[in-house]
C-alpha cells in the first residue's frame, strides 16, 4: 500500500496534467471557432465557383480540356491533410487508416505521397509509400494561395500525364464532436451533374476569351478552391478532435483526483485508527 | 440587379446595384442591367459598383465574372492591396 506522502504527490501530479489538459482544451475550443469560420468564410466563392463550372460544362457544346480527361488509374497522387502535433484522439489515425485501406485496395497502382502536416508523412514514410513533398506548419497560415501551390505540381502532373488521378485525404468537419476521413477525388475534374431542363436558355452565354481557354483558367481554379476547403475543413477536425480528447482527459482526471483522494482519507484514518489503538493499549498495559 | 463580390476567403460585396464596370481580360467592360449571360475572366483591376450616384471600388488581382439573368457575380481571387 502506498504511502501518504506517495498519494498525496501522485494528486499534485495528476492535478498539473489535469490544468495542462484544460488549457489545451481552452485554447483548441477557441482555434476550431476561427477555423470554422473560415470554413463558412470559403463557402460562398466555392459555391459560386462551382455553379459557374456547372453552367460552363451545361452550356458548352463540347467542352474538352486536359483536366477533364478520365483515363485508367496507373498512378495517383494522394493530399493527405492530418495535424503536425499530436494529442488530438484518433484524428490523425482515424484519416491515416482509411488512406491506408484505399491505398491497399489498389495494388495496381503506383501512389504518390504530398503530406501536409507530420503526422501524415511520418506515418506514411515509415509504411514506405513515396512522399514526394510534405509541408508542416501551416496551422493557422492557411491561404489561398498555400492551396494554389499545394495542387500546382500535381495538376501539372495530371496535364502531362504522369498522373492519372488527383485524391484528397481529409477529415470533414461534421460537428465539433464528428469528423468525417474523407478520400475525395478531385483530378479528372468531376463535372458537376448538369441538371436536366431548366438551363435551355444557357446555350446564349457569351464567352469571353471563348470557353476552351476559360476553361482552362477555370478548372486548376476550382481545384484549388476545393483544396482550400479541404485544408480548412481539416483544421478546423483537427482542433475539434483537440478539444474533445483534451475534454476526457480533463474529465478522467477528475475522477483519477477523486479516487485518489479518497484512498487518500482511507490511509489517513488507517493511521490514525492505528495510533489511538496503540496509545489505549499502552494506556491498558500501564493500568494492569 | 443584384451583385455580389466574393474572394476565397468571404464575401465582400452582396447588394442591388445599377451598373457595374469589371477589368476584362479583352478590356474594361460595363454591365447594365438587361446584359445578356456572359461569361469573362478578369485581370487585375479594379470592379467599380455604380448604386445611384454613389460607387463603390474594389481593386481586385484577377477572377471571373458571370452575369446571368439579373445576377452579376464576381468571383476575384483576392484583394489587391492598394486602390486602382
Amino acid at each position: 500500500m502506498p504511502s501518504l506522502k506517495d498519494i498525496r504527490t501522485r494528486i499534485v501530479s495528476v492535478k498539473s496534467t489535469q490544468q495542462i489538459t484544460k488549457a489545451m482544451k481552452m485554447v483548441a475550443g477557441a482555434k476550431m471557432r476561427r477555423a470554422h469560420d473560415a470554413v463558412v468564410g470559403a463557402r460562398p466563392y466555392a459555391a459560386k465557383l462551382e455553379t459557374l463550372v456547372r453552367h460552363l460544362a451545361a452550356s458548352g457544346g463540347e467542352a474538352t480540356h486536359p483536366l477533364l480527361e478520365q483515363r485508367p488509374v496507373q498512378r495517383a497522387t494522394v493530399v493527405v491533410m492530418t495535424s503536425d502535433r499530436g494529442l488530438c484522439g484518433g484524428f490523425n489515425g482515424q484519416l491515416l487508416r482509411a488512406v491506408e485501406v484505399e491505398l491497399k485496395g489498389h495494388p495496381q497502382v503506383t501512389y504518390e505521397v504530398i503530406a501536409v502536416g507530420r503526422k501524415g508523412r511520418d506515418f506514411l514514410k515509415k509504411r514506405g509509400y513515396s512522399v514526394v513533398a510534405s509541408h508542416e506548419g501551416m496551422g493557422g497560415h492557411l491561404t489561398p494561395e498555400f492551396a494554389r501551390e499545394l495542387v500546382a505540381a500535381p495538376i501539372t502532373a495530371f496535364a502531362a500525364g504522369q498522373t492519372d488521378q488527383l485524391v484528397l485525404a481529409f477529415s470533414t468537419f461534421k460537428s465539433a464532436i464528428a469528423q468525417l476521413p474523407t478520400l475525395e477525388p478531385i483530378l479528372p475534374v468531376p463535372l458537376p451533374k448538369v441538371e436536366e431542363g431548366g438551363v435551355a436558355g444557357d446555350a446564349s452565354y457569351l464567352f469571353e476569351p471563348g470557353e476552351a481557354a476559360l476553361l482552362a483558367d477555370l478548372l486548376p481554379r476550382y481545384v484549388a478552391t476545393r483544396t482550400l476547403r479541404a485544408l480548412f475543413e481539416s483544421e478546423a477536425s483537427e482542433h475539434s478532435a483537440r478539444m474533445a480528447a483534451m475534454d476526457a482527459a480533463t474529465n478522467n482526471a477528475n475522477d483519477l483526483i477523486r479516487s485518489l483522494t479518497l484512498s487518500m482519507n482511507r490511509a489517513r484514518q488507517a493511521i490514525i485508527t492505528k495510533e489511538i489503538l496503540e496509545i489505549v493499549g499502552g494506556a491498558e498495559a500501564l493500568a494492569a | 440587379m443584384e451583385v455580389t463580390i466574393v474572394i476565397p476567403t468571404g464575401e465582400i460585396f452582396a447588394g442591388p446595384a445599377e451598373g457595374v464596370v469589371a477589368p476584362g481580360s479583352g478590356g474594361e467592360f460595363g454591365i447594365l442591367p438587361g446584359h445578356t449571360p456572359f461569361l469573362s475572366t478578369l485581370q487585375a483591376g479594379t470592379v467599380v459598383v455604380r448604386q445611384g450616384r454613389d460607387e463603390q471600388r474594389f481593386p481586385i488581382t484577377g477572377g471571373f465574372a458571370e452575369v446571368r439573368g439579373d445576377r452579376v457575380v464576381i468571383l476575384a481571387d483576392g484583394v489587391a492591396e492598394t486602390a486602382d
